[in-house]
């Protein structure tokens, strides 16, 4: 369950600050677009590769 | 389907339950097992992830799942092997219940459940908030930015 693992990592860092996750979830890149725009925070990268999600989230 | 389509559709019903003014999760938890309690938790825990309001309403058998003995039990419904598998990804009921609590999900005991089985507040699990009935309930789920489930 990445965005409850991420949710939670986020709210530990402040303004600005980047929080990267990697994830072998593939409802993941839904999630997050999800996740961002319900709580604000950007969403800054979103990419796979070989089956690894690359999430780099932005601090609002 | 690709990740980018997905990615729209949930930008289109993100978007949607904006205007809709979707602000809070109810859950009706009324199942005791925990192929139920699974998904229960895991949406009210996402809801709080993304910053809506969240409540449980346990309610006859899920109310088991509001007792030590039967959230023990509410494993009972999968074959040993899958609980195995199971334990190996997710968290216990019983730590996924903390960690709901901890995230701040509202957790909702059913008093003419607690009646029916003889049920005290006594013999509940620490997490639960409060004892409320159907009134209680109807209250909450009539909010207009409520999104409620019966599960």
């Amino acid at each position: 369950m990445p965005i409850l693992k991420a949710s939670a990592l986020i709210e530990t860092l402040h303004g600005g600050e980047l929080l990267e996750v990697l994830a072998d979830d593939p409802a993941a890149p839904s999630d997050f677009v999800a996740f961002s725009k319900r709580t604000g925070h950007t969403l800054r990268e979103n990419t796979e590769s070989g089956g690894t999600y690359r999430f780099v989230l932005e601090h609002k | 389907m690709t990740a980018g389509s997905s990615a729209t559709r949930a930008t289109e019903t993100i978007e949607h339950a904006k205007q809709e003014g979707k602000k809070s999760l109810i859950l009706v938890v009324s199942k005791g097992g925990a192929d139920m309690a699974y998904p229960s938790l895991i949406l009210a825990t996402t809801a709080r992830a993304l910053g809506m309001d969240s409540h449980m309403y346990f309610t006859f058998w899920g109310m088991q799942l509001l007792t030590p003995e039967g959230r023990k039990k509410s494993m009972d419904v999968f074959p040993p092997e899958m609980r195995q598998a199971i334990a190996a990804k997710f968290p216990t009921i019983e730590q996924f219940m903390a960690q709901a609590k901890q995230a701040g999900v509202h957790i909702h005991a059913c008093s003419p459940t607690m009646d029916m089985f003889g049920l005290t507040k006594a013999s509940l699990v620490n997490e639960v908030d409060d004892i409320i009935g159907a009134s209680t309930y109807l209250e909450l789920a009539s909010r207009p930015d409520a999104l409620t489930l019966f599960i």
